[in-house]
């Protein structure tokens, strides 16, 4: 796992990868809250991966990484709940 | 001060940048608290507006700014061993970069001609606010971008550094796009 995160082409090939798997999600799915959970997760899993590989967080410390990934994680389960609530 | 002073403080630069970058994602996501709740008194609206986007545009910028995020990457990792190669790929970066620029603009034309203005409705109006903000951030990043591949702007005893936190800077930027094509592109309604 620690290797791929430090080629950063292979990670640029799993966000590109992430990022279609998204827009054919909606194109293909029934639009509901389950489809909203689905890409807010792929969303913040895609900003986990930026993190870690291109921003370098994976080799810094451990305070570091659990602030950046309770935010991304946190934000897109706030708007997956508030969508559901809407 | 001492050089051993000024070693020691040299990488206090990357923290600093870490802290500005938590704070402004925090920020973003506060703001798409805010795009939620306003989105629950009206989905079918906040969906249909939705539908007035471009997609494909879009996704198209997405995968402009993964790809001159990848390109930073491999800049960064090419640094030490090979300066030169860094510089070609910072290079390529910033012309992807540039494309998302050219792309957002064609798209605000576009939407600007058909009418649809900050002043549309509550959806568009967020619409303008994110995408101004994040080309705002956006054109910042491609000016420290462009400061970098003129190594002689850049003092170069602390070049490493100071490409460390533009790399991070502009990652971030990457990472706010990644929730703002979702919630305003990929909207859905419940």
């Amino acid at each position: 796992m620690r290797r791929l995160l430090h080629n950063p082409a292979i990670v640029w090939l799993c966000l590109l990868a992430a990022t279609f798997i998204s827009v054919e999600f909606i194109r293909r799915w029934v639009p509901g809250n389950f489809a909203m959970a689905v890409i807010m997760a792929l969303a913040a899993a895609k900003a986990t991966l930026v993190a870690w590989s291109f921003m370098g967080l994976a080799s810094a410390p451990l305070a570091w990484r659990i602030a950046f990934a309770t935010l991304f994680w946190l934000g897109a389960a706030m708007i997956v709940v508030l969508g559901v609530l809407g | 001060m001492t050089p051993d002073t000024v070693a020691i403080a040299r990488p206090a630069a990357l923290p600093g940048i870490a802290v500005f970058i938590i704070a402004d994602i925090a920020s973003f996501m506060l703001f798409f608290g805010v795009f939620m709740s306003e989105r629950m008194q009206a989905a079918p609206a906040f969906a249909a507006s939705a539908s007035r986007l471009d997609v494909g545009l879009g996704l198209a910028n997405t995968l402009i700014l993964l790809t001159s995020g990848w390109c930073l990457a491999e800049a960064e990792r090419r640094h030490h061993a090979s300066p030169a190669a860094a510089q070609r790929w910072l290079r390529v970066a910033w012309i992807v970069g540039a494309l998302f620029v050219l792309i957002k603009v064609w798209e605000y034309r576009e939407k600007l001609s058909m009418g649809i203005t900050p002043a549309t409705d509550t959806f568009f109006t967020f619409y303008y606010v994110f995408t101004g903000l994040h080309l705002l951030h956006y054109i910042a990043g491609m000016t420290i971008l462009a400061l970098l591949t003129r190594r002689r702007f850049v003092r170069q005893d602390g070049y490493a550094g100071w490409l460390r936190s533009g790399a991070m800077y502009w990652h971030m930027v990457d990472v706010l796009w990644l929730f703002i094509f979702p919630l305003l592109y990929l909207q859905v309604t419940a």
